[in-house]
């Protein structure tokens, strides 16, 4: 026996019993739903090679041809934030920097800020300042775009150079003099770094070679480097001890009534690889290789912002071709159950 | 396991669905009912949203015999298909089918208590009836139905079914309504006369969030179902249990399956069936066979979980050991796993792996040539049954209608100890088998050594007198199982039309095979020198040694090659040994000679290139054409090539990549194209191969070439 996914559908089907009866076809989807970018959407490529977010290749899992490529849904969230001109400048500047298909992006959707306007904070008693609103909880979307070195190979990858060709964009964070190891590192964008140029957060990713499987990343603030997430990365379908041993080691996912269903929805669990993360404040797991309907029904599950949802939904057939990698960050409640802080969607442009 | 053996009375012509998908067949339409169960979703699930296949249609279709060729039974399903006018002319189609042997309708059977309905339908050719059976008493199977008076019609429809003598399979949706009194459920099918029982899991279609609370959770249920099972068993029924995890049924977990026949309905009925699954399927037994486990709903697993500490996974120990946490980046390339062997299906046997028999469980299954080994461990110990096609001739402790049942050589202890298990084996086989049990298990077929192409059968024949005649040799070879055809790779040289080439591995081991015999009759074929061949035998006597062999034609003598795989220092210097010529240098890992005729006109060397080696020393079209695919040259293996002349000169150098990773890119046809050898792009396109490597010498217009895999 192999390991290997099941299509978990209970009844064996005949497919195009309408073809064989000669029934007339269905009626043709409604028009997609408008879009918020003004940028022209860009084209699957067939001869390009889809990569999920580790840049790991897989082949597609629909026909390309006609089909939209998936940084469309990047731009798309760009639009919705009202930052689609500078996220798109940065975009286009890694494009252009790393070369096709070499750039991992991530949009995050922070729980509990999806009030359209963040919370006022009264001023001090006697201040004659307005009143000032809440960091941290709004607003909704942040992103997160990453640059992968693994060999240390390619110059053009580093940060320095990178960060050069961001500049005039954005505000761009101070190296550490001395050469950071690591296999990728991001940049962490929010609408507040695009609108106005406050500072990007950068972070390097290292894999560790002594822990076969383990990442870790570590933040850069200040000047400093500080240790921020650790990642472990299993195969779903060969693993299911090793991630259940990992979750039930978690302290923010552990404990949970339904168990690891709290965090591990149906259809997750068949993702091509999952990623179990321990941060700071939070546990987190990523999926990959996550088609589009799962995708889409993950979105929705967790509230992601209508027209972006819609965006999808209404274009699946011609997005099929892709996997996305989905994520979510949990923290332990009162209850003693996972809540979910942030979902996330990432892939490659 | 209880004393009682559940497989003796196991009937097969009891009337439960034959395991074996295609050769059933459910017809849909009426989706209509006098009743409204809370958990059905035919009405509002089915009926309304999809269309019922007309009978018009129904004609069509069934006399289509690529549908129904080898449909031993139809179903015909609504809704209550008795509310159907046009049942009576559904049934008639059905038995038109020349194949088909029963005609079954699934009932409420709340109408036939009319004895002239049960013979009408009996006389136009129904012969089983499925008769929904949801509550034991009719408190519970009223409720459950919400229409007061329910339960009293199915009984005189049961009634009234068995005083016709027909044959009786009674279905129950294990609900949290019934959950309780699912043994005396079975009981009361066994006393209306009954052959058969069912018992389906809720299926939460059109309840994906469990709104209708029907869902159960399955260790609360495991109890009452095995209960019921068991009980079933007893009384002689056979016994069938669906959309449960087959793990928490314990020692009556055979009578589990998930097959279900094939479904004529609308396309659209599959967008929004519920999908099921499980945190084990990957290394679960049980889910990885045609009839195993779904799983849990996924409406379930919102509710109750995935139940990750309550399901088990059958019989893990057959999956390969996965490393402890999958490497990150593995992307990286690695070699691709050995081709597993077909798996047996067991699935005509109903004896799936883990399946329990007279105090034993089944735990593997293997093929040892046209037989199947059965291993078995329980109180007997480990116990070996070998299942062969029939030979009339072949000693065997048991025979059925299309196996002999062996064991390898037992002392007479063992053999009494597993003489309860060799019985009921037998019985149980017996009663399975009609003669073809899906071809004797479908035997192995004679090895295929002859019949897949070495040569892509779209391209041209090959005309140059020496590769022919390599290939006539390499077809010898496979005749006899010495070689593998898929080792017989041919190439393409770009911009060079009608020069056929060969890249052949002599060198994988296997039964009768010499291969430092096989390496020196090809290369002979090819008009190789004999330094050559004598060379290629010392190498191949080596066992842990590898090589090639590659024949193209030259427009005269052909060219002949020979590469020995150098990975450490010592196969590096035993190969220059052999070899001659220059000597490599630390980070070769290959070494060719090349010859024309008996001539040797070149050395070549390869060493393993990095990416950033690449794109400095050996840019080109080649490196050109994989970035503008956006392929990371750091994820390609990369192997440079210099070419040396006998006297050490150095005369190019080139740059193979392999691409197997890509396969979908094309890219075979893409590099051709790239050098505008059109042709060789059409035919690449054509053989129906994998590309696996792309080349390039530098600075040169030709030495550009395909490398393709062998037929598969």
């Amino acid at each position: 026996m192999t390991a290997r996914s099941r299509p978990g559908l209970p009844l064996a089907r005949i497919d195009a019993i309408d073809d064989v009866l000669g029934r007339p076809p269905p009626p043709p989807p409604p028009a997609p739903a408008p879009r918020r970018a003004a940028a022209p959407e860009e084209l699957a490529d067939p001869d390009q090679v889809l990569r999920d977010y580790v840049l790991a290749p897989y082949p597609p899992l629909g026909p390309i041809a006609g089909g939209l490529a998936a940084v469309n849904v990047l731009i798309e969230s760009f639009a919705i934030a009202g930052v689609e001109a500078a996220g798109a400048a940065v975009l286009a500047r890694l494009r252009a920097q790393l070369g096709p298909g070499r750039v991992v992006w991530g949009v995050k959707l922070n729980s509990r800020g999806l009030v359209a306007e963040p919370p006022s904070i009264p001023a001090e008693p006697g201040s004659s300042l307005p009143p000032r609103r809440e960091t941290g909880r709004g607003p909704a979307l942040s992103w997160e775009l990453y640059v992968y070195d693994p060999g240390g190979e390619r110059p053009e990858a580093r940060p320095a150079t990178v960060l050069a060709t961001l500049a005039d964009v954005i505000a761009v964070p101070t190296l550490p003099t001395a050469p950071v190891p690591h296999h990728m590192w991001s940049l962490e964008l929010d609408a507040a770094t695009l609108a106005t140029g406050a500072g990007a957060r950068l972070t390097y990713y290292t894999s560790g070679a002594d822990t076969p499987g383990a990442s870790r990343s570590y933040a850069l603030a200040d000047g400093q480097l500080a240790l921020a997430n650790l990642y472990t990365f299993h195969d779903p379908r060969r693993e299911p001890h090793a991630i259940l041993a990992r979750l039930r080691a978690c302290v923010h996912l552990a404990g949970a009534p339904r168990g690891a269903a709290a965090v591990i929805a149906p259809g997750l669990h068949r993702c091509r690889r999952l990623c179990v993360a321990n941060k700071r404040h939070a546990d987190g797991l990523y999926f990959a290789g996550v088609d589009s309907d799962r995708t889409i029904a993950f979105l929705r599950e967790h509230a992601w912002p209508a027209p972006l949802v819609d965006y999808l939904a209404a274009r699946r057939d011609r997005l099929r071709h892709l996997a996305w990698d989905l994520a979510l960050d949990a923290a332990r409640g009162a209850d003693g159950a996972p809540h979910i802080l942030r979902t996330a969607i990432h892939a490659s442009a | 396991m209880p004393a009682r053996d559940p497989l003796r009375v196991v009937r097969p012509d009891a009337g439960a669905n034959p395991r074996r998908p295609g050769r059933e067949l459910l017809l849909t339409f009426a989706f209509r009912c006098n009743f409204a169960c809370r958990f059905c979703y035919v009405e509002d699930g089915l009926g309304g949203r999809f269309r019922g296949v007309a009978l018009d249609e129904a004609a069509r279709l069934l006399a289509d015999p690529t549908l129904t060729a080898g449909v031993t039974r139809i179903v015909l399903s609504g809704g209550e298909v008795t509310l159907d006018k046009d049942l009576p002319a559904y049934v008639a189609l059905a038995r038109a089918v020349p194949s088909v042997e029963h005609v079954r309708i699934q009932t409420n059977a709340s109408r036939l208590g009319d004895a002239a309905l049960v013979a009408s339908l009996r006389a136009a050719g129904v012969d089983e009836f499925f008769v929904s059976l949801h509550g034991a008493d009719a408190a519970t199977c009223d409720a459950i139905t919400a229409v007061p008076g329910s339960f009293a019609a199915i009984m005189a429809g049961l009634d009234q079914l068995a005083a016709a003598g027909a044959t009786v399979v009674t279905n129950t949706v294990v609900c949290a309504a019934n959950v309780a009194s699912l043994p005396a459920i079975v009981a009361l099918a066994h006393a209306r006369g009954a052959r058969a029982a069912e018992l389906w899991g809720y299926v939460p279609r059109v309840d994906v969030t469990d709104a209708r609370d029907q869902l159960v959770r399955v260790t609360d249920a495991a109890p009452h179902v095995r209960q019921a099972v068991l009980d079933g068993l007893a009384r002689g029924l056979a016994m069938t249990v669906k959309y449960f995890p087959r793990c928490l049924l314990g020692d009556v977990a055979h009578v589990h399956s998930d097959a279900q026949p094939r479904l004529v309905i609308d396309d659209a009925f599959w967008q929004d069936y519920p999908t099921y699954g499980c945190l084990y399927e990957g290394v679960c037994a049980a889910a990885n066979v045609d009839d195993g486990c779904s799983g849990l709903a996924d409406a379930y697993v919102r509710r109750f979980g995935w139940e990750e500490d309550a399901l088990t996974p059958a019989i893990e120990a057959d999956v390969a050991a996965p490393p402890p946490i999958a490497r990150y980046h593995d992307w990286d390339d690695r070699p691709s796993p050995a081709a597993a062997p077909p798996p047996i299906d067991l699935a005509p046997l109903r004896l799936p792996i883990g399946a329990a028999l007279a105090e034993h469980r089944l735990v593997a299954a293997a093929r040892d040539g046209a037989a199947v080994r059965l291993q078995f461990v329980g109180a007997a110990g480990a116990v070996a049954i070998d299942l062969h096609p029939r030979d009339p001739a072949r000693p065997c402790f048991a025979r059925t209608a299309s196996l002999d049942l062996t064991h390898p050589p037992l002392a007479d202890a063992a053999v009494i100890a597993a003489r309860p298990l060799f019985a009921a084996i037998a019985a149980h086989l017996a009663a399975r088998d009609d003669g073809d049990l899906a071809a004797a298990l479908a035997a192995p077929p004679t090895p295929v050594v002859d019949a897949a192409p070495l040569w892509p059968a779209a391209w041209p024949a090959v005309a140059d007198p020496s590769v022919a005649a390599v290939l006539a040799a390499a077809a010898a070879l496979a005749a006899r199982g010495l070689l593998d055809p898929a080792v017989v790779e041919p190439s393409v040289a770009l911009g060079a039309a009608d020069a056929p080439r060969l890249l052949i591995n002599p060198a994988v081991p296997g039964p009768g095979r010499d291969r430092a015999a096989i390496a020196a009759q090809l290369l002979a074929a090819a008009g190789a020198p004999p330094a050559m061949i004598a060379a290629a035998q010392a190498w191949l006597a080596e066992p842990a040694r590898t090589a090639l062999l590659g024949v193209a034609a030259a427009g005269g003598p052909a060219r002949s090659k020979l590469y020995l795989a150098t990975p450490r220092a010592a196969d590096r210097a035993a190969a220059a040994a052999l070899l001659g010529g220059p000597g490599p240098a630390a980070d070769v890992t290959q070494l060719a000679i090349d010859a024309v005729g008996a001539r040797v006109v070149a050395y070549k060397h390869y060493a393993p290139l990095t990416a950033a080696a690449a794109r400095a020393t050996h840019a080109g079209a080649l490196t050109a054409l994989l970035a503008d695919r956006g392929l990371l040259l750091g994820e390609l293996p990369l192997l440079g090539c210099t070419r040396l002349a006998p006297d050490g000169a150095a005369l190019d150098r080139a740059l193979h990549v392999d691409v197997r990773r890509f396969a979908q890119l094309g890219l075979g046809a893409a590099w051709a194209e790239a050098t505008g050898d059109a042709r060789a792009a059409a035919r690449i396109a054509a053989s129906g191969r994998a590309t696996r490597v792309l080349s390039e010498t530098l600075g040169a217009a030709t030495g550009r070439h395909v490398y393709l895999g062998g037929a598969r």
